[in-house]
């Protein structure tokens, strides 16, 4: 098995199942691990630790009973915090939800607990996810594992940090302007927003209702798909839960490693990060090295085009802000001063959007959908950027203010399809900083994250990003 | 100043009279920012071009019940 703090969530799974290795001793060396090395990262909010070994002893037993078991039995999972677990706060990182307790749990929840995994940790988030990264809230923002004076991205901050620092092999984000993709390219996992309805969104904290998605994080594609396969599929109190069948994704990961990529087509959105918003050159270089890598493995690659970067990111940003208003109004009329002041001033432009504006908007969605439909037609996946420039100073204002609209990923909240953000190398150390993961971005069409996942697993497999591990 | 005004009036039919007092500065700008934003979007003038939808009734939308 690979090294424990790195092992893989299936890897995992099979050494317990076999009694290579215990559910307990497994979560109580993870336990030590975050306790060791989270006050650094901050990536905790709540620790589940009694109510996890009681679960990892119950996992052991039913091993020894020869039980019949989930997929995940026995593997630690963790939460970002606006994700319900019952009887455990969910905070969203906000003094407005700090005595939250959902006696139920959120529909992925209830999906993984019933795979066999345990909860372990809910996880930092920016606040209600959106704000942030704030050092004015109870629970200070996470920090990277790669270096822990840059910025995680966010809001699945949390998820990102503890899932790069080797303390849990899964956790889920949200990702309504880019979120779980954020996170996931700065810190140098693999972190997947499907189709839009494909994941439940019941029993989350909403940020904008038309645009969330809950976004599977992991460090490996392989665990990503098999942590996607648990939590998929219809929920009919979900309104906008799809009806529609869910494939096997663990076998077109297994399609891209053994089968490869030949023949498949893949379009290259280059203007996103090449004139639209100009990416940084380390990641451009990069982007292009896995181009090359993904030739060499057969696929044919073809720049392509569409509207530009800034016409999907505004429509997105007035039905997130408008969407978003709706939810905190009451709040911000009654508690403003309990929010941190990052969180207001970015709720706060919700409040002038007119009606107007914002079903044009809704108008607007889709006619930008039909035309990364059209791009689909001709291409099996799109890749573009996925963050506009390598991690950060976290203390940098100017910094984390530029970040956000520096990226090429609400055009796919906006449009619902399935986008995947996968690390692709790392910058150069240089002087004082070490190396800092870098990241693509890979989109397929609506329901089809089988392409995707065969892509993302056929390029993961032809190079070694993903063994490659924080200091620590 | 004339925009504080119509900035402190428009928190006032708001409810967000004490937000104004937190952040007047930022209000303005939160202002400004909401218009730049609207304006910089197409406008579909066809008058069949149908917003998306997500409430559609071959489903119950369910109210979330917090238990």
């Amino acid at each position: 098995m690979t090294e424990i703090p790195y092992g893989g969530a299936l890897e995992i799974a099979a050494a317990i199942r076999d009694k290579r290795l215990s559910a307990t001793q497994y979560l109580e060396y993870v336990l030590n691990r975050i306790e060791q090395h989270d006050p650094a990262l901050n990536s905790v909010i709540t620790l589940n630790a009694d109510a996890a070994l009681t679960a990892a002893h119950e996992a052991d037993q039913a091993v020894s009973d020869g039980a019949v078991l989930g997929p995940l039995h026995g593997v630690p999972f963790g939460l970002k915090d606006i994700i319900d677990a019952a009887n455990l706060p969910t905070t969203a990182h906000s003094r407005i939800y700090a005595n939250n307790i959902p006696l139920q749990d959120a529909a992925v929840t209830a999906h993984l607990k019933q795979s066999g995994a345990i909860l372990v940790a809910k996880l930092a988030t920016h606040e209600f996810a959106f704000g942030g990264p704030s050092f004015d809230l109870p629970w200070p923002p996470a920090r990277n594992p790669w270096d822990t004076r840059m910025f995680t991205g966010g809001s699945s901050s949390g998820s990102g940090a503890a899932i790069a620092a080797g303390f849990m092999p899964l956790a889920l984000g949200t990702d309504t302007g880019g979120s779980v993709r954020n996170p996931a390219s700065l810190c140098g996992i693999v972190g997947m927003k499907a189709t839009y309805g494909r994941v439940s969104r019941r029993g989350v904290v909403p940020l904008a209702f038309s645009l969330d998605h809950v976004g599977t994080m992991t460090r490996t594609v392989s665990d990503n798909a098999a942590l996607l396969q648990v939590i998929s599929g219809y929920d009919p109190r979900d309104s906008a839960s799809a009806q529609v069948s869910v494939p096997d994704y663990l076998s077109a990961v297994e399609r891209g490693r053994t089968q490869g990529i030949k023949g498949m087509r893949i379009g290259v959105i280059r203007h996103f990060f090449e004139k639209d918003m100009v990416a940084d050159s380390k990641v451009v270089n990069a982007i292009n090295a896995s181009l090359h890598v993904l030739a060499d493995l057969g696929a044919h690659i073809t720049d392509v085009e569409t509207q530009s970067l800034q016409t999907f990111s505004n429509v997105n940003r007035i039905i997130l802000l408008s969407e978003a208003y709706a939810v905190h109004q009451h709040w911000l009329q009654s508690r403003p001063q309990d929010y941190a002041v990052m969180t207001r001033e970015k709720l706060l432009p919700g409040a002038f959007i007119r009606a107007v504006d914002y079903v044009q908007a809704l108008r607007n969605r889709p006619i930008f959908t039909a035309a990364i439909d059209t791009l689909l037609d001709d291409a099996d996946v799109l890749i573009t950027a996925s963050s506009m420039d390598p991690p950060f100073p976290i203390d940098n204002p100017e910094a984390v203010a530029r970040c956000y609209p520096r990226s090429a990923r609400p055009p796919f909240n906006l449009t619902g399809h399935p986008a995947l953000s996968l690390p692709i190398g790392f910058t150069e150390p240089d002087e004082d900083i070490p190396v800092l993961p870098l990241g693509l971005q890979m989109i397929g069409r609506h329901f089809d994250e089988e392409s995707v996942y065969r892509v993302a697993s056929a390029y993961e497999h032809a190079t070694n990003w993903s063994e490659v591990h924080p200091p620590h | 100043m004339r925009h504080i005004d119509t900035a402190q009036e428009l928190a006032n039919q708001l409810g967000l009279q004490r937000l104004y007092q937190l952040l007047p500065k930022t209000f303005h700008a939160a202002m400004k920012s909401a218009a730049e934003l609207s304006a910089s979007q197409p406008q579909p003038r066809d008058p069949h071009q149908e917003p998306a939808h997500v409430c559609r009734f071959d489903k119950p939308v369910h109210t979330y019940e917090k238990t």
